[in-house]
């Protein structure tokens, strides 16, 4: 059966009883967030990974392909969301294959919530999953515990309610793709700016029924700028005292070299 | 070491998940003279921060049969998406729809013998040819109550005299409504974690009418949507304040309005959300009344 191995928790646990601390996962403390627009549907991410406070990587993808029409972001355990959405895209193709239809988003939903729900929150994977299907343009959430919402604009992560700000405070029905765009750029920034857990850049997909268009980096808010100053500094900066030159053949004096004789098993095969 | 099923080994130990999503809710159904009304919130919560402020609590698992959920958010939709799916096959074999009588007891089953793993408070409500509108609750413990109107969730405990003072046994329609509202708002005014938008389903003869209440037009009906028993599902009347989107055959979601949040900020939506696997029969929406 298809799933995780669980083996480990086991081993971490006897481990951690001798007093060894746990294994620190790293979590995507994230901002993620999806809106519909007349025609599809936008999701975008931050960029930061973090384990505790210390940024794991400072450019890390959060948007995960599922399938050509239907991509996913992802919160929470950066392991769990990528194998995850990994195995779900591989079920799905599968599915797709036997079925002869294109993919559906209530498919890969389903299939997500399922999953999660059957792993009761351990399987810390919070999701937003976005696309475009025979049936029209969807955008969900999916929770770790297995629960699902069907909203027009979603955000999720710690971030979540500096970028849940800019939708209540911005968001009009009837949302052009430029505006859709606009409108969650703005709502990673807000997480990426006000949020300790979110930075760095931002990563924008766009989906229709003809294309899906993946921006990576389509905001660097970030970027590393030329150093004003140099910070070298200056032969002489620091005052020699006295100068002492040795040659080669002194080394001598300093390094005692002795021969060793390798003897029965030790010695080793050396090419005539 | 110690462990638990809900909590998650943490290196200081046991750490209990708070963020797990719960409906603090409010939600009731009652008989009335010719069906039932189903009716329920809109708040889902995550600790302190409302995940979903239009959720949808009132779930299709047959034509005539609908349930409020309240609990755990993602126990309550795995219950009622394998309830959905008995349900349709039930109907399937048999050719004719189950008794609300049958729903009652496939939920129970579900909910009683996995009581320990299970946070989910349900009321069950449906019309059946046979019996007329029915009311079955569910608490926590999986056990099984046939009753005239049953209130439950969170918010439920401070409406226990409001629905015993104001109750009266074969109601008209209109003053079900209003029973089923005035118990609602006051259970979202008194209780926090209760919110947002009132939903009702009217279930009769006819199918199931959907209400929806704002609490910035201080509970004025808004809509409402009718799914006729066996209706084909592609005729829709546009209603004007009202944003509505179809798509493909399901029952999608929404109406876009103003304001319909008391938290006053921003433009404001409702969705009948969380759809889940489900909506697949072809009941929906033929007129807006």
């Amino acid at each position: 059966m298809p799933g995780f191995d669980f083996s480990n928790y086991n081993r971490n646990a006897a481990l951690h009883a001798q007093g060894v601390p746990l294994p620190k996962a790293t979590s995507t403390g994230t901002t993620i967030v999806g809106c519909i627009f007349d025609g599809g549907v936008v999701i975008a991410a931050d960029t930061r990974a973090t384990s505790g406070p210390i940024v794991a990587d400072k450019n890390c993808e959060k948007l995960h392909y599922i399938s050509p029409q239907i991509w996913c972001a992802g919160a929470g355990t950066a392991a769990d969301t990528e194998f995850t959405t990994a195995l779900i895209s591989s079920q799905l193709e599968l599915h797709s294959l036997s079925t002869g239809r294109k993919p559906r988003v209530v498919t890969c939903m389903t299939l997500l919530k399922q999953h999660l729900f059957r792993y009761q929150g351990h399987i810390g994977a919070y999701l937003v999953v976005a696309g475009v299907d025979p049936t029209g343009t969807h955008l969900f959430t999916v929770h770790a515990h297995g629960s699902t919402d069907k909203l027009p604009y979603v955000t999720m992560g710690s971030g979540s309610l500096a970028a849940m700000s800019v939708f209540e405070s911005q968001w009009k029905p009837n949302c052009t793709k430029e505006d859709a765009m606009n409108l969650c750029s703005q709502a990673i920034q807000a997480g990426i700016f006000n949020d300790l857990g979110s930075g760095s850049n931002v990563d924008l997909a766009i989906i229709t029924s003809e294309k899906t268009t993946l921006h990576r980096g389509f905001v660097k808010p970030n970027e590393r700028s030329q150093k004003l100053k140099h910070y070298k500094f200056r032969r002489g900066t620091t005052a020699v005292l006295n100068e002492k030159i040795i040659t080669k053949d002194d080394i001598g004096k300093y390094v005692s070299i002795h021969e060793l004789e390798a003897t029965g098993e030790e010695r080793m095969d050396i090419d005539p | 070491m110690e462990f638990t099923t809900t909590g998650v080994l943490n290196e200081d130990g046991i750490h209990v998940d708070m963020d797990r999503l719960k409906k603090g809710e409010v939600n009731m159904a009652v008989t009335f003279k010719d069906g039932v009304i189903l009716g329920a919130d809109s708040r889902t919560t995550t600790g302190a921060y409302i995940a979903n402020r239009v959720t949808d609590k009132l779930t299709q698992v047959h034509d005539t049969i609908w349930c409020c959920r309240s609990g755990s958010a993602a126990d309550t939709q795995a219950v009622t998406d394998i309830v959905q799916y008995q349900l349709g096959l039930f109907s399937m074999r048999n050719g004719k729809p189950p008794t609300t009588q049958t729903a009652a007891a496939i939920f129970q089953e579900i909910c009683y013998s996995n009581k320990d793993r299970l946070s989910a408070g349900l009321i069950i409500a449906g019309w059946d040819e046979r019996h007329g509108g029915q009311v079955y609750s569910i608490p926590l413990g999986g056990s099984l109550h046939k009753q005239a109107y049953a209130i439950g969730g969170s918010g439920s405990t401070y409406i226990y005299g409001y629905c015993d003072a104001h109750w009266k046994e074969g109601m008209e329609e209109q003053d079900a409504v209003n029973f089923v509202k005035g118990a609602l708002r006051e259970a979202i005014k008194w209780d926090g974690s209760s919110g947002g938008v009132i939903r009702m389903v009217v279930l009769t003869k006819k199918g199931a009418i959907r209400h929806l209440y704002l609490p910035d037009e201080d509970y004025k009906r808004v809509s409402g949507r009718k799914y006729p028993v066996g209706t084909p599902n592609n005729t829709r009347l546009p209603v004007p304040e009202l944003w509505e989107k179809r798509q493909g055959g399901r029952e999608v979601v929404a109406h876009f309005g103003p304001l319909s949040s008391n938290l006053g900020i921003g433009p404001c939506f409702n969705v009948s959300s969380e759809l889940t696997s489900a909506r697949l029969r072809g009941s929906s929406l033929v007129e807006d009344m």
